[in-house]
């Protein structure tokens, strides 16, 4: 190895993008957005000394930004509105071909079984990342109020006006998404 | 269908299946959905490995998003 270790402004700096994506998607506005990250910048230049490197410098970036944006959130009397422009299927019918008439799996959607086998721990990561970003964004955001900003179930559909039955369907098909996309990646040859 | 059907195994379907590991995310599943839930998994072929997939990725999202995986009990 002979680059030069990043400094620790630099370090950080790698992940803005990614933070930038997260908040812009909860908050709504890029404003918003820039001013918690920049939050979470400085409050991770504070407390880098005490970073131990048990976890990866992303996942304890997003652990203080998650702190932050939930703060803004509260702080607001009204939460944004989902966008009214994107579809939300309040049904599961988009996964019919997953499985036969009578709800037995289809083993080609499936994908094979092997993560360990073909991706190193990073790659995963980077390939659920990815699959993540190719969530339409109104479902994203609900996966993640659920996932990243840990609200209460109840919680998400009180502020988002949706019943719990369309919430339901909407965590699932997050979740049988990234599961189609992630595990076409990882799937054995 | 026959009673020993495995993609039955529990009384639900693969797709019911799926359905209880999203849930499962979100709330804690009673008695009788978890027991459905294991007994089904451990009989049906499918659903064991879809199970392990879901298993990676719930961890993997949980290490990602800084997530301790028992944060949400």
């Amino acid at each position: 190895m002979t680059a030069l270790a990043p400094s620790p402004a630099e370090a950080l700096a790698q992940h803005r993008r990614f933070l930038l994506d997260l908040a812009a998607l909860q908050l709504g506005c890029r404003e918003d957005a820039d001013d918690v990250v920049q939050d979470t910048f400085a409050a991770a230049l504070a407390g880098l000394p005490g970073f131990s490197g048990a976890v990866p410098l992303r996942a304890w970036l997003v652990g203080i930004l998650r702190h932050k944006i939930v703060d803004a959130i509260r702080r607001r009397a009204r939460y944004v509105r989902l966008d009214a422009d994107e579809a939300l299927p309040a049904d599961e019918r988009e996964f019919d071909d997953h499985f036969s008439a009578d709800g037995c799996w289809q083993p080609s959607a499936l994908n094979g079984s092997c993560p360990e086998a073909t991706l190193a721990h990073r790659e995963l990561l980077e390939l659920i990342e990815l699959c993540m970003q190719k969530l339409p964004p109104n479902t994203a955001r609900v996966f993640l109020m659920r996932e990243f900003l840990d609200f209460e179930f109840s919680e998400i559909a009180e502020r988002l006006e949706l019943t719990e039955g369309h919430l339901r369907v909407l965590l699932y098909r997050a979740r049988m998404r990234l599961r189609d996309c992630v595990s076409r990646g990882w799937s054995c040859l | 269908m026959s009673a020993s059907d495995p993609t039955r195994a529990g009384g639900i379907s693969c797709r019911d299946s799926t359905r209880l590991v999203s849930e499962s995310r979100d709330r804690p599943l009673d008695g009788d959905e978890a027991a459905r839930l294991a007994t089904h998994v451990e009989h049906c072929p499918h659903c064991r490995i879809a199970a392990r997939q879901f298993a990676e990725l719930f961890s993997r999202i949980d290490l990602l998003l800084a997530r301790e995986p028992d944060d949400r009990d």
